[in-house]
Protein backbone atom coordinates (compact mmCIF):
# COMPACT_ATOMS: atom_id res chain seq x y z
CA UNK A 1 0.00 0.00 0.00
CA UNK A 2 1.45 3.33 -1.24
CA UNK A 3 2.27 5.98 1.86
CA UNK A 4 1.26 9.46 1.80
CA UNK A 5 2.69 12.16 -0.12
CA UNK A 6 1.83 15.11 1.57
CA UNK A 7 1.89 15.56 5.56
CA UNK A 8 0.33 17.47 7.94
CA UNK A 9 1.87 19.06 11.09
CA UNK A 10 -0.54 20.87 13.66
CA UNK A 11 0.50 24.85 14.09
CA UNK A 12 -1.87 26.18 16.82
CA UNK A 13 -0.47 29.66 17.69
CA UNK A 14 -1.80 32.18 19.73
CA UNK A 15 -1.10 35.68 21.24
CA UNK A 16 -2.79 38.68 22.84
CA UNK A 17 -3.77 41.85 20.87
CA UNK A 18 -4.67 44.92 23.27
CA UNK A 19 -3.11 48.46 22.17
CA UNK A 20 -5.53 50.45 20.02
CA UNK A 21 -4.68 50.86 16.68
CA UNK A 22 -7.22 52.60 13.87
CA UNK A 23 -5.21 52.26 10.91
CA UNK A 24 -6.34 50.38 7.83
CA UNK A 25 -3.05 50.56 5.83
CA UNK A 26 -0.89 48.17 7.65
CA UNK A 27 0.86 50.95 10.47
CA UNK A 28 0.50 50.86 14.26
CA UNK A 29 0.84 48.01 16.76
CA UNK A 30 -0.06 44.57 14.79
CA UNK A 31 0.72 41.41 16.96
CA UNK A 32 1.83 38.60 14.73
CA UNK A 33 -0.38 35.39 15.71
CA UNK A 34 0.57 32.88 13.47
CA UNK A 35 3.96 32.08 10.75
CA UNK A 36 3.81 29.98 7.98
CA UNK A 37 6.11 26.61 7.55
CA UNK A 38 8.46 26.04 5.29
CA UNK A 39 5.98 24.53 3.13
CA UNK A 40 3.08 26.74 3.95
CA UNK A 41 0.59 26.55 6.48
CA UNK A 42 -3.08 26.29 6.57
CA UNK A 43 -5.03 28.52 8.77
CA UNK A 44 -8.17 26.68 9.61
CA UNK A 45 -10.09 29.13 12.17
CA UNK A 46 -8.83 32.19 13.85
CA UNK A 47 -10.30 32.24 17.41
CA UNK A 48 -10.41 35.68 19.11
CA UNK A 49 -12.02 36.32 22.67
CA UNK A 50 -11.83 39.50 24.96
CA UNK A 51 -10.69 39.09 27.94
CA UNK A 52 -12.76 41.59 29.73
CA UNK A 53 -15.59 44.20 28.98
CA UNK A 54 -15.52 45.25 25.01
CA UNK A 55 -16.28 48.94 23.67
CA UNK A 56 -17.95 49.24 20.10
CA UNK A 57 -14.85 48.78 17.75
CA UNK A 58 -13.20 46.17 15.27
CA UNK A 59 -10.50 43.79 15.07
CA UNK A 60 -8.77 43.48 11.98
CA UNK A 61 -6.88 40.33 10.60
CA UNK A 62 -3.73 41.43 8.48
CA UNK A 63 -1.38 38.92 6.24
CA UNK A 64 2.76 40.13 6.00
CA UNK A 65 4.23 39.15 3.13
CA UNK A 66 7.68 39.47 5.48
CA UNK A 67 7.67 43.30 4.89
CA UNK A 68 4.26 45.23 4.75
CA UNK A 69 1.13 44.32 6.58
CA UNK A 70 -2.49 44.12 4.12
CA UNK A 71 -5.90 44.06 5.67
CA UNK A 72 -7.40 41.17 5.15
CA UNK A 73 -10.61 41.05 6.92
CA UNK A 74 -12.47 43.13 9.46
CA UNK A 75 -14.35 41.97 12.53
CA UNK A 76 -17.26 43.97 14.07
CA UNK A 77 -16.48 44.23 18.09
CA UNK A 78 -19.92 44.48 19.93
CA UNK A 79 -20.19 46.64 23.51
CA UNK A 80 -20.21 44.20 26.27
CA UNK A 81 -20.19 44.49 29.79
CA UNK A 82 -18.61 40.70 30.80
CA UNK A 83 -20.00 39.38 34.49
CA UNK A 84 -19.99 36.25 35.96
CA UNK A 85 -22.93 34.78 34.28
CA UNK A 86 -22.39 37.36 30.96
CA UNK A 87 -19.82 35.90 28.76
CA UNK A 88 -17.37 38.06 27.30
CA UNK A 89 -17.31 38.87 23.24
CA UNK A 90 -16.02 36.25 21.28
CA UNK A 91 -15.87 35.25 17.67
CA UNK A 92 -14.25 31.99 15.37
CA UNK A 93 -13.57 33.50 11.87
CA UNK A 94 -13.75 30.28 9.95
CA UNK A 95 -12.95 30.81 6.59
CA UNK A 96 -9.42 29.20 5.49
CA UNK A 97 -6.20 30.84 5.11
CA UNK A 98 -3.45 29.57 3.19
CA UNK A 99 0.05 31.27 4.24
CA UNK A 100 2.96 30.63 1.82
CA UNK A 101 6.49 30.52 4.07
CA UNK A 102 7.44 33.41 4.93
CA UNK A 103 4.21 34.94 5.34
CA UNK A 104 2.07 35.64 8.89
CA UNK A 105 -1.32 36.30 10.12
CA UNK A 106 -1.30 39.42 12.37
CA UNK A 107 -4.46 41.08 14.58
CA UNK A 108 -5.00 44.86 15.70
CA UNK A 109 -7.99 46.39 17.69
CA UNK A 110 -9.28 49.95 17.22
CA UNK A 111 -9.65 50.08 20.60
CA UNK A 112 -7.93 49.41 24.04
CA UNK A 113 -9.40 46.38 24.99
CA UNK A 114 -7.91 42.97 25.34
CA UNK A 115 -8.38 40.07 23.23
CA UNK A 116 -6.97 36.38 23.27
CA UNK A 117 -6.67 35.33 19.82
CA UNK A 118 -5.39 31.80 19.08
CA UNK A 119 -5.07 30.73 15.27
CA UNK A 120 -5.74 27.08 14.23
CA UNK A 121 -3.36 26.09 11.78
CA UNK A 122 -1.77 22.63 9.85
CA UNK A 123 2.16 23.42 8.22
CA UNK A 124 1.90 21.15 4.95
CA UNK A 125 5.15 19.14 3.99
CA UNK A 126 5.28 17.65 0.93
CA UNK A 127 7.22 14.36 0.55
CA UNK A 128 10.28 14.57 -1.94
CA UNK A 129 9.85 13.29 -5.47
CA UNK A 130 10.80 9.41 -5.58
CA UNK B 1 -4.37 16.29 -1.88
CA UNK B 2 -3.55 12.48 -0.27
CA UNK B 3 -2.53 11.67 2.61
CA UNK B 4 -2.09 9.44 5.12
CA UNK B 5 -1.87 9.02 8.97
CA UNK B 6 -2.41 6.67 11.84
CA UNK B 7 -5.22 8.59 13.88
CA UNK B 8 -5.35 6.85 17.82
CA UNK B 9 -7.63 8.04 20.40
CA UNK B 10 -6.43 10.59 23.31
CA UNK B 11 -9.22 11.13 25.26
CA UNK B 12 -9.20 13.23 28.61
CA UNK B 13 -10.79 14.52 31.18
CA UNK B 14 -10.85 16.78 34.80
CA UNK B 15 -12.95 17.68 37.54
CA UNK B 16 -12.93 21.09 38.74
CA UNK B 17 -14.67 22.10 41.43
CA UNK B 18 -12.29 25.39 42.89
CA UNK B 19 -13.84 28.98 42.17
CA UNK B 20 -11.91 30.96 39.59
CA UNK B 21 -13.46 34.52 37.90
CA UNK B 22 -10.47 35.31 35.70
CA UNK B 23 -10.41 35.96 31.91
CA UNK B 24 -6.83 36.06 31.54
CA UNK B 25 -5.56 32.64 32.06
CA UNK B 26 -4.68 33.55 35.96
CA UNK B 27 -6.20 31.13 38.96
CA UNK B 28 -7.09 27.76 39.37
CA UNK B 29 -7.20 25.61 35.90
CA UNK B 30 -7.82 22.16 35.69
CA UNK B 31 -5.53 20.29 32.76
CA UNK B 32 -8.15 18.25 30.61
CA UNK B 33 -5.41 17.02 28.06
CA UNK B 34 -1.86 17.59 26.63
CA UNK B 35 -1.56 17.34 22.78
CA UNK B 36 1.04 14.68 21.41
CA UNK B 37 2.43 12.93 18.64
CA UNK B 38 1.98 15.43 15.14
CA UNK B 39 -1.07 17.20 16.65
CA UNK B 40 -4.44 16.24 18.40
CA UNK B 41 -7.93 16.82 16.96
CA UNK B 42 -10.49 17.81 19.82
CA UNK B 43 -13.48 17.05 18.22
CA UNK B 44 -16.27 17.44 21.33
CA UNK B 45 -16.01 18.58 24.67
CA UNK B 46 -18.65 17.66 27.28
CA UNK B 47 -19.81 19.86 30.56
CA UNK B 48 -21.27 17.82 33.16
CA UNK B 49 -22.29 19.02 36.77
CA UNK B 50 -21.71 17.13 39.08
CA UNK B 51 -24.48 18.36 41.83
CA UNK B 52 -26.40 21.48 41.95
CA UNK B 53 -25.28 24.70 39.83
CA UNK B 54 -26.03 28.44 40.13
CA UNK B 55 -26.32 30.80 37.28
CA UNK B 56 -22.32 30.99 36.13
CA UNK B 57 -19.71 30.35 33.80
CA UNK B 58 -17.37 27.45 33.10
CA UNK B 59 -14.37 28.64 30.71
CA UNK B 60 -11.88 26.61 28.55
CA UNK B 61 -8.46 28.02 27.97
CA UNK B 62 -5.37 26.81 26.03
CA UNK B 63 -1.70 27.02 26.48
CA UNK B 64 1.39 25.05 27.13
CA UNK B 65 2.99 22.84 29.69
CA UNK B 66 6.39 24.85 29.55
CA UNK B 67 4.40 27.42 30.73
CA UNK B 68 3.25 31.10 29.47
CA UNK B 69 0.03 32.79 29.83
CA UNK B 70 -2.89 30.18 28.62
CA UNK B 71 -5.03 31.77 26.89
CA UNK B 72 -9.17 32.31 26.92
CA UNK B 73 -10.73 29.70 23.99
CA UNK B 74 -14.43 29.78 24.99
CA UNK B 75 -16.89 30.59 27.93
CA UNK B 76 -20.12 28.61 28.88
CA UNK B 77 -22.77 29.84 30.33
CA UNK B 78 -24.16 27.54 33.00
CA UNK B 79 -27.43 27.74 34.04
CA UNK B 80 -29.28 27.43 37.77
CA UNK B 81 -30.20 23.84 37.94
CA UNK B 82 -31.62 22.42 41.20
CA UNK B 83 -31.00 18.17 40.75
CA UNK B 84 -33.29 15.91 42.13
CA UNK B 85 -34.30 11.89 41.13
CA UNK B 86 -36.40 13.05 37.92
CA UNK B 87 -33.98 16.47 37.15
CA UNK B 88 -30.54 16.04 35.70
CA UNK B 89 -28.18 18.40 35.98
CA UNK B 90 -26.66 20.78 33.64
CA UNK B 91 -24.93 19.08 31.01
CA UNK B 92 -23.54 20.42 27.33
CA UNK B 93 -21.74 18.95 24.54
CA UNK B 94 -19.87 21.46 22.60
CA UNK B 95 -18.33 20.76 18.58
CA UNK B 96 -14.84 21.87 18.50
CA UNK B 97 -12.45 20.76 15.46
CA UNK B 98 -9.98 22.02 17.38
CA UNK B 99 -6.50 21.27 16.28
CA UNK B 100 -3.48 21.52 19.10
CA UNK B 101 0.53 21.23 18.85
CA UNK B 102 2.30 18.21 20.56
CA UNK B 103 2.56 19.68 24.09
CA UNK B 104 -0.08 22.43 24.03
CA UNK B 105 -2.61 21.45 26.59
CA UNK B 106 -6.60 22.61 26.84
CA UNK B 107 -7.94 23.98 30.74
CA UNK B 108 -10.91 24.16 32.39
CA UNK B 109 -11.99 26.52 35.37
CA UNK B 110 -15.53 27.60 36.87
CA UNK B 111 -16.38 30.65 38.37
CA UNK B 112 -18.25 29.48 41.37
CA UNK B 113 -17.67 26.79 43.59
CA UNK B 114 -19.28 23.98 42.19
CA UNK B 115 -18.46 20.70 40.36
CA UNK B 116 -18.11 19.73 36.97
CA UNK B 117 -16.43 17.05 34.78
CA UNK B 118 -14.68 18.79 31.80
CA UNK B 119 -13.86 15.71 29.14
CA UNK B 120 -12.45 16.31 25.72
CA UNK B 121 -12.89 13.77 22.95
CA UNK B 122 -10.07 13.95 21.04
CA UNK B 123 -7.82 11.97 18.66
CA UNK B 124 -4.15 12.70 17.99
CA UNK B 125 -2.35 11.11 14.93
CA UNK B 126 0.88 10.19 13.48
CA UNK B 127 2.38 11.34 9.83
CA UNK B 128 3.41 7.94 7.82
CA UNK B 129 6.78 8.21 6.62
CA UNK B 130 6.46 9.21 3.44
CA UNK B 131 6.51 6.80 0.13
CA UNK B 132 9.82 4.29 0.21
CA UNK B 133 8.52 1.80 -2.99
CA UNK B 134 5.60 4.28 -4.50
CA UNK B 135 6.52 6.93 -6.12
CA UNK B 136 5.48 10.90 -5.20
CA UNK B 137 3.80 12.02 -8.08
CA UNK B 138 2.88 15.79 -7.48
CA UNK B 139 4.10 18.13 -4.47
CA UNK B 140 2.45 20.85 -2.69
CA UNK B 141 3.29 24.06 -1.68
CA UNK B 142 1.11 26.86 -0.38
CA UNK B 143 1.65 30.09 -2.10
CA UNK B 144 0.15 33.62 -1.25
CA UNK B 145 0.00 36.94 -3.39
CA UNK B 146 -1.10 40.41 -2.14
CA UNK B 147 -0.33 43.46 -3.27
CA UNK B 148 -2.40 47.00 -2.87
CA UNK B 149 -3.79 49.13 -5.58
CA UNK B 150 -5.08 52.64 -5.66
CA UNK B 151 -4.12 54.00 -8.69
CA UNK B 152 -7.25 54.74 -11.34
CA UNK B 153 -7.37 52.90 -14.09
CA UNK B 154 -10.59 52.77 -16.29
CA UNK B 155 -9.45 50.54 -19.22
CA UNK B 156 -10.66 47.22 -20.36
CA UNK B 157 -8.24 46.12 -22.44
CA UNK B 158 -5.15 45.71 -19.88
CA UNK B 159 -3.56 49.08 -20.67
CA UNK B 160 -2.65 51.58 -17.94
CA UNK B 161 -1.87 50.98 -14.12
CA UNK B 162 -2.22 47.28 -13.39
CA UNK B 163 -0.24 45.49 -10.54
CA UNK B 164 0.44 41.32 -9.83
CA UNK B 165 -1.56 40.27 -7.37
CA UNK B 166 0.15 36.50 -7.72
CA UNK B 167 2.68 34.67 -10.49
CA UNK B 168 2.63 31.17 -10.74
CA UNK B 169 5.92 29.38 -9.75
CA UNK B 170 8.29 28.74 -12.45
CA UNK B 171 9.77 25.25 -13.65
CA UNK B 172 9.44 22.42 -15.44
CA UNK B 173 6.16 20.88 -14.05
CA UNK B 174 5.09 23.54 -12.18
CA UNK B 175 1.27 25.43 -11.62
CA UNK B 176 -0.37 26.90 -9.59
CA UNK B 177 -4.37 26.21 -8.17
CA UNK B 178 -5.74 29.80 -6.96
CA UNK B 179 -8.90 28.83 -4.65
CA UNK B 180 -9.54 32.06 -2.74
CA UNK B 181 -9.48 35.96 -4.07
CA UNK B 182 -9.81 38.64 -1.49
CA UNK B 183 -10.74 42.43 -2.43
CA UNK B 184 -10.05 44.35 0.68
CA UNK B 185 -10.85 47.78 0.59
CA UNK B 186 -8.76 49.85 3.16
CA UNK B 187 -11.02 52.88 3.49
CA UNK B 188 -14.13 54.34 2.83
CA UNK B 189 -15.10 54.21 -1.20
CA UNK B 190 -17.81 55.32 -3.96
CA UNK B 191 -19.19 53.44 -6.66
CA UNK B 192 -16.66 51.96 -8.46
CA UNK B 193 -14.99 48.44 -9.91
CA UNK B 194 -11.77 46.47 -9.27
CA UNK B 195 -10.93 44.36 -12.28
CA UNK B 196 -9.13 41.00 -12.72
CA UNK B 197 -6.81 39.94 -15.41
CA UNK B 198 -4.38 37.14 -16.26
CA UNK B 199 -1.18 37.73 -18.00
CA UNK B 200 0.39 34.97 -19.83
CA UNK B 201 4.26 34.84 -19.72
CA UNK B 202 4.77 34.03 -23.36
CA UNK B 203 3.40 38.01 -23.73
CA UNK B 204 0.55 39.39 -24.85
CA UNK B 205 -1.50 42.21 -22.79
CA UNK B 206 -3.05 41.26 -19.53
CA UNK B 207 -6.57 39.96 -20.35
CA UNK B 208 -9.85 41.05 -18.59
CA UNK B 209 -11.23 37.79 -16.96
CA UNK B 210 -13.71 39.10 -14.11
CA UNK B 211 -14.80 42.80 -12.56
CA UNK B 212 -15.79 43.35 -9.10
CA UNK B 213 -18.31 45.88 -8.38
CA UNK B 214 -17.57 48.25 -5.79
CA UNK B 215 -20.06 49.88 -3.22
CA UNK B 216 -20.33 52.97 -2.03
CA UNK B 217 -19.66 53.07 1.89
CA UNK B 218 -17.82 55.11 4.72
CA UNK B 219 -15.66 53.24 6.69
CA UNK B 220 -15.36 54.41 10.51
CA UNK B 221 -14.19 52.76 13.63
CA UNK B 222 -17.14 50.22 13.63
CA UNK B 223 -17.99 50.70 10.13
CA UNK B 224 -15.95 47.96 8.32
CA UNK B 225 -14.79 48.86 5.04
CA UNK B 226 -15.71 46.89 1.81
CA UNK B 227 -14.69 43.12 1.34
CA UNK B 228 -15.25 40.63 -1.68
CA UNK B 229 -14.25 37.39 -1.08
CA UNK B 230 -14.30 34.77 -4.23
CA UNK B 231 -13.16 30.88 -4.80
CA UNK B 232 -12.27 31.60 -8.57
CA UNK B 233 -10.59 27.66 -9.28
CA UNK B 234 -8.05 29.52 -11.63
CA UNK B 235 -5.06 26.68 -12.75
CA UNK B 236 -2.45 29.34 -13.52
CA UNK B 237 0.81 28.12 -15.85
CA UNK B 238 4.39 28.31 -14.63
CA UNK B 239 5.18 31.92 -14.76
CA UNK B 240 1.81 33.92 -15.66
CA UNK B 241 -0.12 36.04 -13.17
CA UNK B 242 -2.97 37.09 -12.35
CA UNK B 243 -3.07 41.16 -11.89
CA UNK B 244 -5.62 43.89 -10.85
CA UNK B 245 -6.70 47.33 -11.17
CA UNK B 246 -9.21 49.92 -9.82
CA UNK B 247 -11.78 52.19 -11.48
CA UNK B 248 -11.61 55.00 -8.84
CA UNK B 249 -8.37 56.04 -7.40
CA UNK B 250 -9.00 54.45 -3.58
CA UNK B 251 -7.10 51.84 -2.26
CA UNK B 252 -7.55 48.00 -2.01
CA UNK B 253 -5.85 45.14 -1.37
CA UNK B 254 -6.06 42.01 -3.41
CA UNK B 255 -5.03 38.68 -1.46
CA UNK B 256 -4.72 35.44 -3.48
CA UNK B 257 -4.32 32.77 -1.68
CA UNK B 258 -3.05 29.37 -3.99
CA UNK B 259 -1.47 25.86 -4.15
CA UNK B 260 1.85 25.26 -6.00
CA UNK B 261 1.93 22.00 -7.87
CA UNK B 262 5.49 20.44 -8.76
CA UNK B 263 4.30 17.34 -10.70
CA UNK B 264 7.01 14.79 -10.13
CA UNK B 265 9.27 13.32 -13.31
CA UNK B 266 7.83 9.66 -14.54
CA UNK B 267 10.23 6.80 -12.73
CA UNK B 268 12.82 5.98 -14.59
Amino acid sequence: MCSSNLKYNSNTAYGIVNTPNSFLNGSGSITTIISAGSNGTIVNNVIINATGSTSLGMIRLFINDGSSNFLYEEIHVNANDQTEVVQSFNYTYNAPILLKNGFSLGVSTEMGDTFSVIANGNDIESCACS
Amino acid sequence: MSYQKRKLPLTGGVTISTSNPNLDGTGTLGTILTSSNNGTLIESIIIKAVGNTTEGMVRLFIGTSAGGTKQLYKEVSIPQVTQSSVQPTFELVIDCGLVLDSGTEIYASTQWSETFNVVAIATTWINCDCATNCPTETKYEMNTGVVNINTSNPNLDGTGAISTVITATSGSGRGTRVTGLTVKGTGSTTEGMVRIFISFSGGGASMLISEVPIQGMTQTAVESACRYFYNPSIYLNPGDSLNASTENAESFNLIAEATDTISCDCPA
